[in-house]
């Protein structure tokens, strides 16, 4: 099984995990990826296609869970990012932080996170993934850009939302722990 | 009096010079990832440092040799060449980050790109490198480096469970990623025993002239010295493990996360103190590391060499740290993230510390160099187990966290 490293050179890592991952799953598109040279040894020898059909099945199998396990790798870096950009506003917010500290390091939180988001792949299994790497990102930039403008009240307010929004999805993604 | 003031000044300069770039990611991710329960590689990665630091010393007041003209002359040219080339890539990845760590702190202060303050940085090191002496950059850097101990300031007034950092200094298995648990382990191993530390102590030694008075001297500085600075990168680490984790930040892969690091305890001033600590820190490490690679070369070659010295009467050392300089500020000024130099170049250097640690403990078995200083078993079976066992997890552990399982 192919597990991505934790060495934080995200690029790589995230290169490796995409060239090395195994075929998506088959239902996604809603038809069968059966080639039609096994198409016809089913008709031919029903034993020997369940066998080879047997097989297949190992192999999706075997493919989800190294899916599911690059997605929980996926998601725990995206939280990551997300908690450290709370954690730099947060502080701008109490004004321990720099603004142009703050600027720089919350775009980067959020440039990660959109690194992250683009690199899953497009398919309804990682839809969830998707729309809550946005929402993390989206929730970000509103509440910077209400700490930016001295609007406190408003960035606390988002920032909250962050916080719940991130929580309610480490645990749905398994990544609370 | 005038030794107790070397002495004092010695183990000042010890402290703060200990801490730089390596320490500072390497504690912090430690701290992120594991909480207090790789205190242990803090501890182990000390003791291997005071015994080679101490051995440095020992040497080069022995046998007024350095470390590189001992191996050169003890294992012949083809050999040493190796582990000038070996020690050399080292050093220029070190010195990589240590720049891109001053870069850092003039970003977080100024809230301008790293990548602009690479050729200034560059710039300012190398002009005091060949303006300066070596007492200037030794003690004044080295000084100034004691803004670090804010951290251990930091840990007190975050009052932590004093048991469990306790257990943390007895080595344990990880409850989870034993590789990435390994990997941090042999990068913690990597920034405190950064062969520069003793290329530079022992060409010191001779700098400063040390005389067979000052062997009980060497010891105490080695010691007390290296001991106090290991007290800071524990502190690092101390105050990421109650930073980080309480905040869902699990894992520190951007020097962004670290730079609020002292804020819960210390406020406002807790920032600028950090960056101050991160700036001056890995200016003096930058100073250190170039110096330690311009007198591997001179020593390697039998040039002139002093850092006291003009540079027109030791054109070819000028010439080594100003190359090391201009090819090391690269990565930094194209935009290379330097906590990712830096933790790559922590775990090269531990994979890299056999080929300049073992011929080294050969010198120091041997008659014709030290006489009746030589090593001792336990100095011997410390230093070979320590480096042994951080070149096998690094062995494993590197290829595995680069490439993936």
């Amino acid at each position: 099984m192919f597990v991505v490293g934790r060495v934080p050179i995200a690029g790589v890592k995230f290169r490796l995990a995409r060239d090395f991952c195994v075929p998506s799953f088959a239902g996604d598109e809603g038809r069968s990826q059966l080639p039609p040279a096994l198409r016809m040894l089913a008709k031919r020898h029903p034993l020997l296609s369940k066998t080879v059909l047997s097989a297949l099945l190992i192999v999706s199998l075997v493919s989800c869970s190294s899916e599911d396990e690059r997605l929980h790798e996926q998601m725990k870096e995206v939280f990551l990012w997300s908690a450290s950009a709370e954690m730099i506003l947060d502080m701008r917010l109490n004004a321990l932080v720099p603004e142009g500290f703050t600027d720089l390091a919350v775009q980067r939180c959020e440039k990660q996170i959109a690194d992250i988001s683009s690199q899953l792949p497009h398919t309804s299994r990682y839809g969830p993934a998707r729309a809550a790497a946005v929402k993390l990102n989206g929730l970000i930039a509103a509440a910077h850009n209400e700490i930016d403008h001295d609007r406190l009240e408003q960035g606390r307010w988002h920032l909250v939302e962050l916080h719940h929004y991130e929580r309610e999805q480490r645990k749905v993604f398994g990544a609370d722990g | 009096m005038k030794k107790l003031f070397q002495i004092s000044l010695g183990i000042v300069t010890s402290v703060g010079g200990f801490i730089e770039t390596g320490q500072i990611a390497t504690s912090s991710q430690a701290g992120a990832a594991y909480g207090f329960s790789l205190l242990w590689a803090i501890v182990i990665g000390t003791v291997c440092l005071v015994f080679l630091i101490e051995m440095s010393g020992r040497f080069a007041i022995a046998s007024r040799h350095t470390v590189a003209d001992g191996i050169r002359e003890r294992f012949g040219s083809n050999y040493f060449l190796l582990t000038l080339l070996i020690i050399s890539i080292v050093n220029l990845l070190v010195l990589a980050s240590e720049l891109g760590g001053v870069a850092l702190a003039l970003q977080f202060v100024s809230g301008v790109g790293f990548q602009w303050w690479a050729l200034p940085v560059a710039f300012t090191a190398w002009l005091l490198l060949w303006k300066g002496t070596f007492g200037m950059i030794e003690d004044g850097v080295a000084i100034l480096g004691l803004v670090a101990l804010c951290f251990v300031v930091a840990v007190f007034v975050m009052d932590p469970p004093w048991l469990d950092v306790a257990k943390g200094l007895i080595p344990t298995l990880p409850h989870k990623e034993p590789l990435h648990y390994g990997f941090i382990a042999v990068s913690i191993l990597g920034a405190v025993i950064a062969p520069f530390l003793f290329l530079f102590y022992s060409s010191g030694a001779i700098e400063e002239k040390w005389d067979k008075s000052f062997f009980g001297a060497n010891r105490l500085i080695a010691t007390i010295g290296m001991s106090f600075g290991a007290v800071i990168a524990a502190a690092i680490l101390i105050v990421a493990a109650l930073v980080y984790p309480p905040r869902g930040i699990t894992d520190i892969e951007g020097y962004d996360q670290i730079a609020p690091i002292l804020t819960p305890a210390l406020g406002k001033w807790g920032f600028y103190l950090f960056a101050g600590s991160l700036g001056i820190t890995c200016f003096g490490a930058a100073l250190e590391a170039s110096l330690g690679q311009a007198y591997l070369v001179a020593q390697g070659f039998g040039w002139n060499w002093s850092e006291d010295a003009k540079p027109r009467t030791d054109p070819g050392f000028a010439l080594v740290y100003t190359g090391l300089l201009a090819i090391a500020v690269l990565p930094v000024a194209v935009g290379v993230d330097p906590l990712q130099l830096t933790i790559f170049s922590m775990a090269i250097t531990a994979l890299a510390l056999p080929f300049g640690v073992v011929p080294f403990l050969f010198l120091m078995n041997d008659r014709n160099f030290v006489g009746d200083h030589r090593n001792g078993w336990i100095s011997n079976t410390a230093v070979l187990a320590i480096i042994g066992l951080s070149f096998i997890v690094a062995l494993i552990t590197l290829p595995l966290q680069i490439f993936g399982e």
